[in-house]
């Protein structure tokens, strides 16, 4: 696939043409099956990876339009293993001598770890709580009027746009997809900064 | 740039799907071996997973299914040998896609475009060999019907061949014309195909031009210049119509 022909599926997409961009799919996973399969050893395992791959690359290449990769195929084999290595995370097999760990080896008694377990969950469902509150405050009005257009399905983006002044529905979709990452790395700086001052963190 | 940044540009990007084979050998190294670093991206996961969980993209869920049917084709029987945990939450999973879907058909069915297009070939409008004009199988029928049993065999190369020697004379010259046309389409030559269903639709007796505009449209719709096929057909806004030739 050069990347002309791909410049013009995704083209069609932004448009609302998604057959073209079907096709390119259903090309690409007829291609990738087998050396998917290979990293996977399953087929089920390969088709969720690219399922995963392949709605990133929607969103990096339709809605938010950077600049497409020379290699196309190549490049969603590659995020297919970024997606895998996300999936797999072998370093979870490996031990490092963490403060957390160590907190719960401290004690032997089983009732004080269930309370102990207990309270670190509700503290941490509190802290992402906590967190987003704080990061939709930070956001621009415009950004948290986007995102929250998602919960209300009587509000359709089509009648924001005019609302809040884009000049078209596709600059109104790459906006809300960018307010979501912003608000994503927002509340990834505020958990890191609240889990400093969690006294059970310490 | 400080250290922080670099560890955010560098997750962000991992969860962007964006990095390259060494960056990700990186990548695994340091969520083994630092455990700073491991915190952050977990922390990045949990933002992450809050925010898809929170404000669910109803269309990336309909786009979800849709994906999951056209690769369905293309893998084997499910394995047979499956951890019941990945049952459960298949299960769980799948209520929740049907509730979304549920939810979204409450509030827009847009057409599936690519259910509409296929149907659309399906009609096979124009390629009914069989009943055109004479009921008497002389040759050049013959010929037609064979061309078209290997368009319908996927042999396109072979169809193309058989209808070459058609003279613009002779009696199923519109026919052989349209099969031609459409056996370039399958085979990938896109403007040959268009050009062929032009001469077509331009004949002098004009027997075929209604169904050389057909395939035009469909063919400009199915390559996504659905601004150029709507000259030709009129296409629906949802899913309870058919694609028609535009009268």
């Amino acid at each position: 696939m050069s990347k002309n022909n791909l410049k013009e599926i995704i083209e069609s997409a932004i448009i609302g043409n998604e057959f073209p961009f079907n096709r390119f799919f259903e090309e690409t996973f007829k291609k990738l099956l087998p050396k998917l399969t290979f990293l996977t050893k399953s087929e089920d395992d390969a088709q969720d990876l690219f399922l995963i791959s392949m709605h990133k690359f929607w969103d990096r290449f339709v809605i938010n339009q950077e600049e497409l990769p020379h290699n196309s195929t190549g490049y969603i084999y590659i995020m297919c293993r970024n997606a895998w290595l996300r999936q797999k995370k072998p370093w979870n097999t490996v031990n490092i001598d963490d403060n957390a760990s160590q907190k719960y080896a401290a004690s032997n008694e089983k009732e004080y770890n269930i309370n102990i377990e207990l309270k670190i969950h509700l503290d941490d469902d509190l802290l992402k709580h906590k967190a987003l509150s704080i990061a939709l405050e930070q956001l621009p009005e415009k950004c948290k009027r986007l995102i929250e257009s998602e919960l209300n399905p009587e509000i359709r983006l089509k009648d924001l746009q005019e609302d809040l002044g884009y000049t078209n529905y596709q600059a109104l979709v790459q906006a809300k997809y960018n307010c979501k990452k912003k608000l994503i790395k927002k509340i990834f700086e505020i958990i890191i900064d609240l889990k400093k001052n969690d006294p059970l963190d310490k | 740039m400080k250290t922080q940044e670099k560890d955010t540009i560098f997750i962000t990007r991992f969860f962007d799907l964006d990095l390259s084979d060494s960056e990700l050998a990186t990548f695994e190294k340091r969520m083994s071996k630092d455990i700073a670093f491991r915190q952050k991206v977990n922390a990045y996961e949990e933002a992450s997973t809050l925010i898809y969980t929170k404000y669910p993209n109803k269309k990336k869920l309909a786009r979800s299914d849709h994906w999951k049917k056209l690769s369905n084709k293309h893998i084997g029987p499910r394995d047979s040998k499956k951890n019941p945990w990945r049952w459960i939450g298949g299960i769980a999973a799948g209520l929740v896609l049907l509730f979304s879907i549920w939810q979204l058909n409450t509030i827009v069915q847009p057409p599936d475009m690519d259910q509409l297009i296929a149907d659309s070939w399906n009609k096979k409008v124009g390629l009914d060999f069989n009943t055109i004009r004479s009921t008497t199988k002389d040759s050049l029928k013959k010929e037609l019907l064979s061309a078209l049993t290997a368009y319908e065999n996927k042999n396109y190369n072979t169809a193309i061949n058989m209808l070459q020697g058609f003279d613009k004379k002779t009696l199923y010259y519109e026919d052989a014309l349209l099969l031609k046309g459409l056996s370039y389409y399958k085979n990938g030559d896109t403007k040959i195909a268009l050009q062929t269903l032009d001469t077509l639709s331009q004949h002098s007796t004009g027997k075929k031009t209604k169904v050389a505009l057909w395939y035009k449209g469909l063919i400009n719709l199915e390559e996504g210049n659905t601004e150029v096929a709507k000259q030709f057909l009129d296409i629906p806004d949802d899913n309870s119509q058919k694609i028609k030739l535009k009268e």
